[in-house]
């Protein structure tokens, strides 16, 4: 994939631009760790934009250096900034549309027409992508937390667990696992975004054939590669936290044994029938059990001063480890669950309204409630007509204006229809449509008037698509006939 | 404003009386399929093909078999087999040994209308060979053109059922029949009569299509086809057409719209059935009626969509629910 082939460049770029905020905002935030983290991540859509520029031109063939990028970063960085980091910061499709915002630079109706057009077919894989890249980062954060914990001394592993579950203050916890957090989104974060790119000109190559398909194939090649190394990078952030645990139960059992055959150069038996002969001893065999409630990490420390009972602390510091990992999963765990509930939530709401008018239920689709106020792109509301439309109708016939008078006419029984005889005829209804709907109101309209409303439409029909106009005779019948069916008095 | 040349009124009339007592003949013989029937003869007006989805035993061939006897026309029929070859369609050229030269030999093509049972059944290149056929309306043997006699209209036939094995026709070549019909069994009232009809002093069970009177001969087919071709169709009308097709290209749980081709076939559709209904002009009604038809092969569901059940007709339904009537 792009990232193998040009992942040095990259990730020098990303270092020399997010490293410097990265530690800005640690050194601001130096006592509330946690908001610094969540800004980091909160800004990402801005450094997303590193990675886009670079592969955007590396793909055919420039190699942008840091410092050009630096050159043009009104450009990079500034197109659609703020919507990025408000309204469309928690879209998953993030690195798909950022092709749009940067790229094609692209504003207003355009924009949207263009993410329209890409996102057909292609939105799902985006947003799976997202979540897949989301996937990634709490598997290499853990990962990295996991390989930390597995060499770091036991004492400092056990203090990272009191600053984490106790709530005990250790100043270089929260760094650390900011540093994680960091390096996390350093590792997948130009994955994403090449992920996305990905899928962006692969829309666009169906859409407009661009010549390129020989490349991405060879592209298509590279992603296989660098799947497999992401399995591995998984596999291995799985690995260093099951030999952790597993380290620490053969650390266990394996080091007094080992303590003790090479400090003293006896043997494990003599050793047992020496310590159960001083065991045995009336200094030893005055045994008195004392219970009661005391705070575990009061004991610890008392017994850090104590070299002799360093195999007490032992059992401790990895009851504390197994405790973190329980907690930490646990937490993760839930954060997943919210998580899941949100999207299903937001999904929910997507759905909903992308569906909504495929169901034919309410939305602007129409119910079939609300009268609408014009018909045919004619006005149909009782206030667009004249007083005597039948009289208005033979004005305009008189003065040559044949179609207005018909649309006259036709609108004017439309709007009858709907406000008198509470008929509802919809925006998409043909001329068709209201006569079949007319026709199953027998019970609000008489045979006579139905009768009319046919001629009247077939009339409109023969002017409007045929154009053959009816004949004085005939319009004076039809101005005639609206009075009596749908004047006032009628 | 109109899109044509307009033609006399007589001439119209004509066409729609002789376009009725052709339906009246075929309602002899296919019973209870009457917007079936319609559907198909206005395909013969448009000269387009049609594509019959529906499961075996309905009258398809039935239905084929009366059309082509109405206009003393030839019919011919070819079952659509996984070995069936383009030149087994098409024909092919054969030498002579008497006459030392090669002959062509053609094709069951060389028809007027030409039933193309279960057409899926046929690997691609055979249904390529037809389908070029269609488009084309001639022949190439040996590098030698010979143009089919009109009309010819093909009406190919699939089977919703046992898709097993088959070779679905890609949306490319879906796009080339202007209608593709649903047929479905008839309401019992309609069932009843048919099997009446097929049961009462007659030896088997194939129906006879000899109660059919032939109205006209096929020249007069390519006349009437003429007349519609030649019917108004105002602007704003086309325009109506024109934005139904756009709205599926938008529309939510269509992942692929209809092309151009969908909305020149709303409108020649819209014309034979216009002729059909007795008019001289194509009303919005004419279009709305038949846009079901002529679109449903034309769009790609998404896979929501397909999940939930919904079929191209009740997307469609709709979409016409919400496109505005032509305005004026």
């Amino acid at each position: 994939m792009m990232m193998q082939r040009w992942w040095r460049p990259i990730i020098i770029s990303w270092l020399v631009i997010t490293l410097p905020v990265f530690l800005i905002i640690n050194y601001f935030y130096y006592d509330r760790p946690l908001m610094a983290a969540f800004l980091f991540w909160w800004l990402l859509p801005v450094f997303d934009r590193i990675p886009m520029h670079f592969l955007s031109r590396a793909l055919f063939g420039e190699v942008v250096s840091v410092r050009a990028l630096l050159k043009n970063w009104t450009s990079v960085f500034l197109p659609h900034m703020i919507k990025s980091l408000t309204f469309y910061r928690l879209d998953f499709a993030r690195s798909y549309n950022l092709p749009v915002w940067q790229l094609e630079k692209l504003k207003g109706r355009a924009r949207a027409e263009r993410s329209r057009v890409l996102k057909k077919l292609q939105y799902s894989s985006a947003v799976g992508l997202g979540l897949m890249c989301m996937m990634m980062e709490v598997i290499v954060f853990f990962g990295l937390f996991g390989l930390v914990m597995m060499f770091m001394p036991e004492y400092y592993a056990g203090q990272m667990a009191l600053n984490l579950f106790e709530g005990e203050d250790v100043w270089w916890v929260g760094p650390l696992i900011n540093l994680f957090v960091y390096l996390t989104f350093m590792i997948i974060e130009p994955f994403y975004v090449a992920g996305g790119f990905s899928l962006y000109i692969n829309r666009r190559t169906e859409l407009e054939g661009w010549d390129i398909e020989i490349v991405f194939r060879q592209l298509a090649q590279r992603l296989s590669q660098f799947s497999k190394a992401a399995l591995l990078l998984i596999t291995l952030a799985l690995t260093a936290q099951v030999s952790f645990w597993s380290s620490e139960a053969v650390a266990k059992e394996t080091s007094p044994v080992k303590k003790s055959v090479t400090s003293d150069g006896i043997t494990n038996e003599q050793a047992k029938n020496t310590i159960q002969e001083i065991m045995d001893s009336d200094e030893f065999s005055n045994k008195k059990k004392i219970a009661g409630w005391y705070r575990k990490k009061k004991a610890e420390d008392e017994e850090d001063e104590d070299d002799d009972e360093s195999s007490s602390k032992d059992s401790d510091f990895s009851l504390a480890g197994l405790d973190l990992f329980g907690n930490t999963l646990a937490l993760s765990g839930q954060i997943l669950l919210w998580m899941l509930v949100a999207a299903l939530v937001v999904a929910g709401i997507y759905f909903y309204t992308k569906w909504r008018p495929v169901s034919g239920a309410g939305g602007r689709r129409g119910s079939g409630k609300a009268m609408p106020k014009s018909l045919f792109g004619m006005e149909i509301t009782p206030e667009s007509l004249p007083d005597d439309v039948g009289k208005a109708a033979m004005d305009l016939w008189n003065a040559g204006k044949i179609i207005e008078a018909l649309s006259l006419l036709y609108r004017g029984a439309l709007t009858t229809l709907m406000h008198r005889d509470g008929i509802n005829l919809k925006g998409s209804a043909t001329e068709g449509d209201c006569i079949r709907i007319v026709s199953q109101h027998a019970q609000k309209i008489t045979q006579p008037t139905r009768d009319f409303f046919r001629m009247l439409t077939r009339q409109w029909q023969f002017a409007a698509y045929a154009h053959r106009l009816p004949n004085e005779q005939v319009m004076a019948d039809l101005c005639n006939g609206w009075r009596q069916h749908f004047g006032a008095g009628s | 404003m109109t899109m044509t040349t307009q033609v006399s009124a007589e001439h119209i009339r004509a066409a729609s009386d002789t376009v009725k007592k052709i339906r009246d003949e075929i309602a002899k013989v296919v019973v209870g399929q009457d917007r079936v029937v319609d559907q198909v003869i206005i395909a013969l007006l448009a000269s387009g093909h049609v594509l019959i989805e529906g499961v075996p035993g309905l009258g398809k061939t039935l239905l084929v078999r009366a059309l082509a006897r109405t206009f003393d026309g030839n019919f011919a029929r070819i079952q659509f087999t996984p070995d069936l070859m383009p030149s087994d369609v098409t024909g092919h050229a054969m030498y002579d040994m008497k006459t030392e030269s090669f002959k062509i030999r053609r094709g069951p093509v060389f028809t007027n209308l030409l039933l193309a049972d279960e057409i899926n059944r046929a690997p691609a290149k055979t249904q390529a060979a037809l389908l070029e056929v269609m488009q084309e309306q001639q022949v190439s043997i040996e590098g030698k053109p010979i143009k089919l006699d009109p009309p010819f209209m093909t009406l190919a036939t699939q089977n919703p059922i046992e898709q097993e094995g088959t070779y679905p026709l890609p949306e490319a070549q879906l796009d080339r029949f202007l209608l593709k019909i649903m047929i479905d069994y008839p309401d019992q009232q309609e069932e009843c009569r048919l099997v009446h009809s097929v049961t009462n002093n007659q030896v088997g069970d194939s129906i006879n299509v000899d109660a059919i009177n032939s109205i006209v001969n096929a020249e007069h087919i390519v006349k009437l086809q003429n007349v519609t071709a030649q019917l108004t169709v105002d602007t704003r009308v086309s325009e109506y057409a024109v934005s139904i097709v756009r709205q599926t290209r938008d529309w939510p749980g269509i992942t692929i719209g209809a092309g151009p081709r969908g909305g020149i076939a709303l409108i020649r559709a819209g014309r034979a059935a216009a002729i059909l209904n007795g008019h001289d002009f194509v009303t919005p009604d004419d279009i709305k009626d038949i846009a079901v038809a002529g679109l449903r092969h034309r769009i790609v569901l998404s896979p929501e969509m397909e999940i939930e059940g919904q079929t191209p007709d009740t997307i469609l339904q709709n979409l016409l629910e919400s496109v505005p009537a032509p305005r004026l």
